[in-house]
């Protein structure tokens, strides 16, 4: 992973922050802080994830737990070579469906729906604060299998090919489902009605803010 | 750059180069114009995504804490790659199958034709390992049907469709008697393989995916068991003391699941 370099010890020796998957290897040989700082990593990752659904952070931290430990139980599950993020959120989308599945279905509202009603700081934090609610309306009314690859690929930061693996799915049908997903959000967003001659166009997620 | 490199960027989400984006832009007013409205949603998105939630303290704690707790045979089968765990629980089948039908092989199965047994042998077998393999499988879980629930339909119609086969003569006039002894004789050789199940699912509380794909194996795994030692075709007995062992198999994980569930 090409990162930011930690400056360590007093000779000025600049160390490469290793990768996830190097983390996860020396994991599996037993080191204990690479377990902490995957854990660093990811957590506001899948807290956030799981946030978008459920109602209470109580249970999202349970679902994060349950993410970590199964991690724990399957890490000799993992072939180098691999990359670790489809794989963990591949994990947190299982527990995540069995949680709905026991709880019989969706909530209407999530824990991000609260929080994005508290005002954000900044002159145009309550502009923010609509849009931001306004997206999460719009993220919410969307199918699950639409809404679930824009979330991996936009909040999760997966490329397609990453977020295919993690949904067990094919690469193009992944961005299928992202564009059709893309273009309902557009049409909810009130960014105009979907245009069908640009329908091979795919997905915006070089634009904005990524 | 060109048209469809600009779209490429777009659908799989790779940076380009803002000042050779910023040239093409500036030369197409059909890029220019999917990038603007484009635009408009990912900054939607960005908006969304930007505000963060607090970190619960002591979360890290709380997890090792639980790892701490993962000792012990049960935290030790649980963690062997799939691939072992899959052999584990295989392996009670393929011995008991082995020394039962070395040992104690039904009298009649001279009297079916070869290829009437290997086929249903097989069909049992591959299902089976399906389930196994399935139950065990880390991969992405999709709809409830095509996961577990297809699968589980489909073990317990396969015994009581076989209970309705044309049987021999010798056990087409069986009475339907001994039944409790074959129901019996089928939970008691596959409660090892249930109870390897139990020691070697990786989650915190049974799923209704793990009670519904363990039954659906056990269930077929009694069966073949069964189909091996049993002559009697009496289709009330293959019902009564065969098929029904899915149906108990999966009384009882459902029985565990909702006992592990209220206790937790």
């Amino acid at each position: 992973m090409v990162g930011i370099c930690i400056a360590q010890g007093n000779a000025g020796y600049i160390a490469p922050v290793p990768s996830d998957e190097e983390l996860m290897a020396a994991y599996i040989a037993g080191d204990k802080a690479a377990f902490r700082e995957l854990f660093r990593r990811y957590t506001p990752l899948l807290q956030r994830a799981m946030a978008r659904d459920l109602r209470s952070l109580e249970e999202a931290n349970d679902l994060v737990q349950q993410t970590f430990l199964h991690l724990h139980r399957s890490r000799l599950d993992f072939e180098p070579g691999r990359k670790l993020k489809p794989w963990i959120f591949t994990i947190a989308l299982n527990l995540k469906r069995e949680y709905f599945r026991r709880n019989k279905r969706r909530r209407e509202t999530s824990l991000e729906d609260d929080r994005v009603g508290e005002p954000f700081e900044g002159p145009r934090g309550q502009e923010r604060s609509d849009a931001s609610r306004e997206t999460a309306r719009a993220l919410r009314a969307l199918p699950t299998d639409q809404r679930e690859v824009i979330e991996l690929h936009w909040f999760g930061g997966l490329s397609f090919p990453e977020v295919a693996e993690a949904v067990g799915s094919t690469v193009s049908a992944v961005k299928v489902r992202a564009h059709r997903g893309y273009v309902a959000l557009r049409a909810r967003l009130g960014d105009g009605a979907p245009d069908p001659e640009s329908s091979h166009e795919g997905s915006p997620s070089v634009a904005g803010s990524k | 750059m060109d048209c469809p490199q600009i779209r490429d960027s777009f659908v799989n989400g790779a940076p380009l180069p803002l000042e050779r984006v910023q040239e093409h832009l500036a030369a197409c007013p059909h890029c220019r114009e999917l990038f603007a409205r484009e635009g408009e949603l990912g900054r939607s998105l960005g908006a969304h995504e930007s505000s963060g939630l607090p970190l619960a303290d002591g979360l890290f704690e709380q997890i090792e804490q639980r790892l701490a707790r993962e000792t012990g045979p049960r935290a030790w089968l649980r963690s062997r790659p799939t691939s072992q765990r899959f052999m584990l629980v295989l392996l009670p089948l393929v011995l008991l199958l082995s020394a039962g039908g070395l040992l104690q092989r039904r009298a009649d199965f001279a009297h079916y034709p070869l290829s009437r047994v290997a086929l249903l042998l097989c069909i049992y077998f591959i299902a089976i390992v399906l389930a196994f393999g399935k139950e065990l499988s880390e991969a992405p879980r999709r709809d409830a049907f095509g996961d577990y629930l297809g699968l589980l339909a489909f073990a317990l119609a396969v015994p009581v469709l076989a209970a309705f086969a044309p049987a021999t003569e010798l056990s087409r006039f069986a009475d339907s008697g001994g039944a409790a002894n074959c129901f019996r004789y089928g939970a008691l050789l596959t409660l090892p393989i249930a109870a390897l199940l139990w020691a070697i699912d990786r989650d915190e509380r049974p799923s209704m995916r793990t009670v519904c794909l363990s039954a659906a194996a056990l269930g077929l795994s009694a069966n073949l068991l069964l189909e091996l030692h049993c002559e009697n075709g009496n289709t009330v007995h293959v019902l009564l003391g065969h098929a029904s062992l899915g149906v108990a198999w999966l009384a009882a994980w459902a029985a565990t699941r909702r006992l592990i569930h209220l206790r937790k």
